[in-house]
């Protein structure tokens, strides 16, 4: 008798403390709501450049100085002003690196395998790429413009994909991490940033805009050479090493991610779009339109999807479809190949000129 | 098997066997009035505003899972409440925080609450198309509308 009381006695002491849990966490989610954000250097700058204070309308100063007439859109209040800052945090600084607790990206981490790929990596400048005279740029992957494009049939999954099932699956493939709930802080924080986005930029509902999603290289856009592995690698090694590391596994200085992984344990996976063998028309249009930084739209079409084959043939993770055998076989190749690459290098180098410092 | 399926897709007059969803009256002229046949240039999305346009004025009929109103009553559709351009207007002013409720509210957390509240029902899904295609429709309309994020009346 008295052992069961005592069973039933640790039992409802677990259940309490489970629930005593929940409670303190979302206590701590609600100060975290309420705390002032602090902004990265990249969202101090942009929210200010598009006035984001707490006002009953609001009014894009970025269309005033192109010379257009700002309409008046509804304001923001202040809750909705720290929405909007957290989620240009998530973007620019997934991993939290700049944060003081992981909190204050929401444990963004939790939906990453890896240590190095941030949201920013691929939608540059905090999701809103611009040229110096503020020109929104092609093929950008602008979060404001994805936005208002939100909601169309993904011929990919074959949905209509909604703007927040879309960022689970950047958390899931272009991660190589784990699906955030659709109503998760995380998510929400990011749609409110997005909308904020296209609201300073004036985008209208479902129209069409250059800077939304990639700007596609298809092979029939190319001369028609074939995707070429040496080409590729010749062309990696003279414009992408130098940042992404000879072997594409990414640049960390001073415990800070330099540039990120392309291929190998913290790079997207093998079911994300810009995995080649799945889709082969993303990441070169990526590459051509967005790198090399400073450098856009400078490599030739080609040149982009070599580089992409290239990247793509090199062991990253599988995906989850992609089931367990080979998911085995790319750990097994991630561990073998970049010192097996590494150790023929150093014999077949000529001395000192092998570019391996780079490498994590 | 076989018969079943044959049954199913020419004879049982449930819409869930085929991709077609039934036409409404209103909704020709609801297509031609707001664009939907230009707008998204894909079936499905064209699909899924009519299916959007039906739960919102015969969500009796549509939604009957999610209402315990019928026919009889007065209010017993969205249409009861709103027009279809509240609704767009409402779409481009989602995601705010609510006083009132104490939260962020969704664009499909007020269609939930209006089926649950409005509407004397259940809270569907997230996911679910009853939610989904009254986004959609409400997306549809805003397209046309040319409305941006928090536009104002």
């Amino acid at each position: 008798m008295i052992a069961k009381l005592w069973k039933t006695g640790i039992a409802l002491a677990a259940l309490g403390g489970l629930y005593a849990l929940s409670i303190y966490k979302h206590a701590e989610r609600d100060e975290m709501r309420a705390a002032p954000v602090a902004l990265t250097p990249g969202c101090a700058d942009k929210l200010a450049r598009y006035g984001l204070v707490a006002d009953k309308f609001y009014r894009s100063p970025y269309v005033k100085a192109r010379g257009g007439e700002p309409r008046a859109a509804r304001g923001y209040s202040a809750d909705d002003l720290r929405a909007i800052e957290r989620g240009c945090n998530i973007i620019d600084d997934t991993q939290g690196e700049l944060a003081k607790t992981s909190l204050e990206r929401w444990n963004a981490t939790r939906f990453i395998r890896g240590t190095q790929l941030k949201c920013d990596n691929c939608h540059q400048q905090q999701g809103d790429k611009q040229d110096a005279h503020g020109n929104r740029l092609k093929g950008s992957i602008s979060l404001g413009a994805s936005w208002v494009m939100a909601d169309m049939y993904d011929r990919f999954t074959g949905l209509l994909l909604p703007y927040e099932l879309r960022q689970m699956q950047c958390f899931i493939n272009s991660s190589n991490g784990y699906k955030p709930n659709i109503a998760d802080d995380l998510i929400r924080d990011v749609t409110a940033y997005s909308r904020f986005l296209s609201a300073a930029l004036d985008l209208r509902i479902a129209n069409h805009y250059e800077e939304q999603g990639i700007d596609e290289i298809a092979a029939s856009d190319t001369l028609k050479q074939g995707d070429d592995y040496v080409r590729g690698e010749a062309i990696y090694r003279q414009k992408c090493a130098a940042c992404h590391g000879p072997q594409a596994q990414g640049k960390v200085v001073n415990r800070r991610v330099f540039a990120p992984a392309i291929a190998g344990p913290n790079s997207w996976n093998m079911q994300s779009r810009n995995y080649f063998y799945f889709v082969n028309t993303i990441l070169p249009g990526f590459i051509c339109r967005n790198m090399p930084l400073g450098q856009e739209n400078t490599l030739s079409n080609q040149e982009c999807r070599d580089i992409a084959y290239f990247i793509s043939n090199l062991p990253r993770p599988a995906g989850d479809k992609q089931g367990p055998l080979m998911a085995l076989q790319q750990q097994l190749l991630m561990g073998v190949i970049p010192p097996l690459v590494r150790a023929t290098e150093r014999v077949t180098a000529p001395n000192g000129t092998s570019i391996r410092e780079g490498d994590e | 098997m076989a018969l079943f399926l044959v049954w199913a897709h020419f004879a049982s007059g449930e819409h869930v066997f085929r991709a077609r969803v039934q036409p409404e009256p209103g909704w020709e002229r609801f297509r031609v009035a707001y664009d939907v046949g230009y707008f998204g240039d894909d079936g499905q999305f064209v699909r899924a505003v009519q299916n959007g346009y039906n739960l919102f004025f015969y969500t009796d009929k549509y939604a009957s899972r999610f209402t315990r109103r019928t026919a009889s009553d007065t209010v017993h559709s969205c249409a009861g409440c709103h027009t279809v351009e509240d609704l767009a207007y409402s779409f481009v002013n989602s995601d705010r925080f609510d006083a009132r409720a104490g939260t962020r509210m969704s664009f499909e957390d007020q269609v939930r609450r209006c089926y649950a509240q409005s509407l004397d029902g259940v809270v569907p899904t997230i996911y679910d198309p009853a939610v989904r295609d009254i986004r959609l429709l409400a997306r549809a309309v805003a397209h046309h509308l040319q409305l941006g994020e928090g536009a104002v009346r």
